[in-house]
């Protein structure tokens, strides 16, 4: 197994008693050395004490040459000690006078060892191999006053002094194996201890790679620092947290410390939360790692939030395109469709997923794509937006289309994409030719306006010369029937005259409070007696409860008139008309209680004007409103037209009924005639309404173009 | 028969207005300037005024103001080029009896005549 698999426990014990090996082998070789030395050196000092001794006591054996005492001194000396091999005397001439030895004395051994110095008064010690053992052998002369009476030799075994150094490696051996095992056995708690942390630490590191977060690595806190520093503060970050330690953390409110990367932890050292708290490296790795997990839980739910913010805009995004009835697409340098909206696709007639990775050569019928394509690389070329209006054929007909093309250009400013719009501009082009055509008729009815004026004058005089002429000339005369032609003709103009007059009359419009039934009530007082020349008879209706409305007295005067004169002309035989107002309340039936509703919002003021003439048709219906529309022969067409126009600019409604509704119709007159009835509905004035609130800017403005 | 003057900027305009009302049996007396108008009214009593409301130096309006200042009794019948309510009320508001739609029909007027000099 490598080195670097094992465990890391097993790491930490491994090398905690290698490291208490080393240090035994390093001290006991040294020390056993050492000792053994001075156990060896101790023996020989002790073998040279005893055999120095012997030597003194021999001193008076040796002068009276007493073997026997000799022999006695030497057989006690080896009793002495069981390492003492053997002993012996030499007198002065070398020869042996007593030994211990039993088996005869070695002769080997006289030359072996001999007294040192010049004179041999020096003791001499002589290491001897023995075959089994190594014995130490002691020459120290035997002298009397300087005399030298022989030698005293003793044989000391080293087996014992080797024995004692034997005893003391193994002990050393002993003490160094009981380290060991102690060392072993705490190392075994120690690595438990530090590894317990670390372990942990993979543990949770594993948990947040399988992707769970909500991980506590740290202990909790002995004492929290909210706490400890009784802040209140429960906005901080910190606060509530007890598994999180503050100085880890970023934007903490604590009063005390200073702002952050200042100084860094230094400060923390003099922070009672810090001293109290704070742990060894692990600990510090484990919170660090804690507070790692937990940011990295935030910042991926903001991550999450900011993608579902995306997900939504793109959907936003998606649904604006989608709802817009525009044509929208994106377009790559090659003519290739990257997006389209529902709109494009549906003019297509093809899903979106068939439009987007095909091409404009794909999609369209070749003359149509190579003209699209040469649009799109002018497009680009030029890169700049590029609008026109343009005629495509669609399966509806032909339609107008108001096309847009914007380069797309990346971060160096190159255009590499198309976006184009095309918007169905058909309606406004028509409504565009409607506003030119009446422009046309508005000038027109200018000028024929200013015509009619001029003619005006002469046209009275020529109709007052016709008519005096008449008196002149006898009756049934066919001067007189052609001067009746004449008056007859004239009449014919001048009411053309008057129909052109009110429709390019100008004025200023002025709005005010008014009352309804009094400003219908002063026209059908100055109508009264021309319409009674006539036999044509004003019955008011009007309800007198009605409130005010904000309005142009003078214009809507002008449309009472218009309807009165209508009125009249629908009945040239003469006949009633019935002029009837009243409230509408919101929500109400139709006009006559069975056309069309009342516009919703407030109360709204009905005047009626019902004639007994003829009535309408219904094909004729839906134009009497339409400029230089008449069936008379006699008008212009444009008394309606201009009421009608007046009316909407108050903000209310004319509508025609024919035949007229039953209760409208004059009493016992014209029984059989359907007639026709005009509506007209104003708002009411609320209460607080200002005065100058202008329903009717838009004819002043009109009135203004040249 | 009653005493009328005729004042309208078109000479054969007033003329015309003299010959209808003079077959009737009124004296008529048709003028084209304000002044002259005016004049006459100062020196003979006039019954009625027709003034046409456009004139060449003052509005008809103006005629009648100074000539109710000479006469008050002169009763007025204006003429208006076009039968707005406005004119017609103006008219009305400054003391005119009646008032005339341009071009002048003959039966409406004698009628209108015959209305103002009945009151």
């Amino acid at each position: 197994m490598r080195l670097v698999r094992l465990r890391f426990q097993t790491k930490i014990m491994v090398g905690i008693v290698l490291i208490v090996a080393a240090v035994a082998l390093m001290t006991a070789i040294p020390v056993s050395r050492m000792a053994s030395r001075a156990i060896i050196a101790e023996s020989r000092t002790r073998g040279l004490v005893l055999a120095e001794n012997l030597s003194l006591r021999l001193a008076d054996a040796l002068l009276t040459r007493d073997l026997l005492r000799m022999k006695t001194m030497i057989d006690e000396l080896k009793g002495v000690g069981e390492d003492i091999v053997y002993a012996f005397v030499q007198d002065g001439a070398g020869n042996v006078l007593a030994h211990t030895f039993q088996k005869g004395f070695p002769v080997d051994l006289l030359e072996a060892n001999a007294p040192g110095g010049p004179e041999g008064e020096v003791a001499h010690v002589q290491l001897l191999d023995a075959g089994s053992e190594y014995i130490y052998d002691f020459a120290v002369p035997v002298a009397l006053d300087d005399k030298r009476l022989g030698t005293a030799r003793l044989g000391l075994s080293r087996l014992r002094a080797e024995a004692e150094v034997r005893r003391l490696l193994v002990a050393f051996a002993g003490l160094s194996v009981a380290a060991l095992a102690a060392a072993l056995a705490l190392s075994a708690v120690f690595a438990r201890r530090v590894t317990r942390s670390i372990n942990v630490l993979t543990k949770y590191a594993r948990e947040v790679v399988a992707g769970n977060l909500d991980i506590e690595t740290a202990a909790t806190l002995e004492k929290n620092c909210w706490e400890l520093m009784d802040c209140g503060r429960t906005q901080c970050p910190a606060y509530g947290k007890p598994r999180h330690r503050c100085w880890h953390m970023q934007g903490t409110l604590c009063p005390d410390c200073a702002p952050a990367d200042s100084q860094g932890r230094k400060a923390c050292a003099r922070c009672p939360v810090y001293r109290h708290n704070a742990g060894d490296e692990i600990q510090d790795l484990a919170e660090t790692f804690g507070i790692m997990a937990m940011t990295l839980k935030e910042q991926i739910g903001e991550l999450e939030e900011a993608g579902q913010v995306l997900g939504r805009q793109r959907q936003l995004l998606r649904t604006i395109l989608d709802a817009t009835p525009d044509l929208v697409c994106l377009l790559d340098e090659n003519h290739v469709y990257l997006a389209v909206n529902r709109g494009f696709a549906a003019f297509l007639g093809r899903t979106e997923k068939e439009i987007v990775g095909r091409s404009e050569a794909e999609l369209f019928a070749p003359e149509q794509a190579e003209e699209r394509m040469a649009a799109n690389r002018a497009i680009l070329d030029s890169a700049r937006a590029v609008q026109a209006e343009t005629r495509r054929k669609t399966p509806g007909g032909e339609r107008w289309f108001h096309e847009v093309g914007v380069p797309v250009r990346d971060a160096a400013g190159r255009p590499v994409a198309l976006l184009k719009t095309a918007r169905d501009v058909t309606e406004v082009k028509s409504i565009e030719a409607q506003l030119l055509q009446s422009q046309k008729m508005e000038s027109l009815g200018k000028l024929a306006g200013g015509v009619a004026h001029e003619i005006n004058t002469p046209l009275g005089i020529i109709l007052g010369y016709a008519q005096l002429l008449q008196d002149d000339v006898p009756e049934g005369g066919q001067v007189r029937e052609d001067l009746q032609i004449i008056e007859r003709q004239a009449k014919v103009c001048r009411k053309i005259v008057s129909d052109l007059l009110g429709f390019s009359r100008q004025h200023e419009s002025s709005l005010g409070r008014m009352d309804l039934n009094a400003s219908v009530r002063e026209v059908a007082s100055l109508v009264r007696h021309t319409f009674s020349l006539e036999k044509v008879v004003l019955d008011l209706d009007l309800d007198e409860g009605l409130p005010q409305l904000v309005g142009d007295r003078e214009k809507l005067g002008q449309v009472w008139m218009n309807l009165l004169n209508n009125a009249r002309d629908a009945m040239p035989g003469g006949g009633t008309i019935r002029i009837r107002s009243r409230l509408r309340p919101a929500e109400g039936d139709g006009p006559g209680g069975e056309a069309s509703a009342v516009p919703t919002g407030g109360d709204w003021l009905e005047l009626c004007v019902a004639d007994s003439g003829a009535g309408i048709s219904p094909e004729h219906l839906g134009k009497i409103f339409d400029p230089f529309f008449s069936t008379k022969g006699t008008g212009t067409g444009l008394g309606l037209s201009v009421s009608f126009g007046i009316v909407q600019n108050h903000g209310g409604r004319i509508e025609a009924l024919s035949p007229a509704p039953e209760e409208l119709r004059p009493a016992g007159e014209n029984g059989g005639r359907p007639g026709a009835a005009f509506f007209v509905l104003l708002p009411a004035a609320q209460p607080d309404s200002p005065v100058t609130a202008p329903p009717d800017q838009a004819p002043t403005a009109k009135e203004d173009q040249p | 028969m009653a005493r009328i003057i005729v004042l309208d900027d078109v000479a054969d305009a007033a003329t015309m207005i003299k010959r209808i009302l003079s077959r009737l049996g009124h004296e008529v007396e048709a003028f084209t300037e304000e002044q002259q108008a005016l004049e006459h009214a100062r020196a003979h009593p006039v019954d009625l005024a027709i003034l046409d409301i456009r004139l060449l130096k003052m509005s008809g309006v103006e005629v009648l103001e100074e000539l109710r200042s000479i006469s008050p009794a002169t009763r007025a019948i204006m003429l208006t080029g076009y039968p707005t309510l406005e004119t017609a009320r103006q008219a009305l508001d400054l003391g005119a009896n009646a008032y005339c739609v341009k071009p002048i029909d003959r039966a409406d007027l004698e009628a209108t005549v015959a209305s103002v000099l009945g009151n």
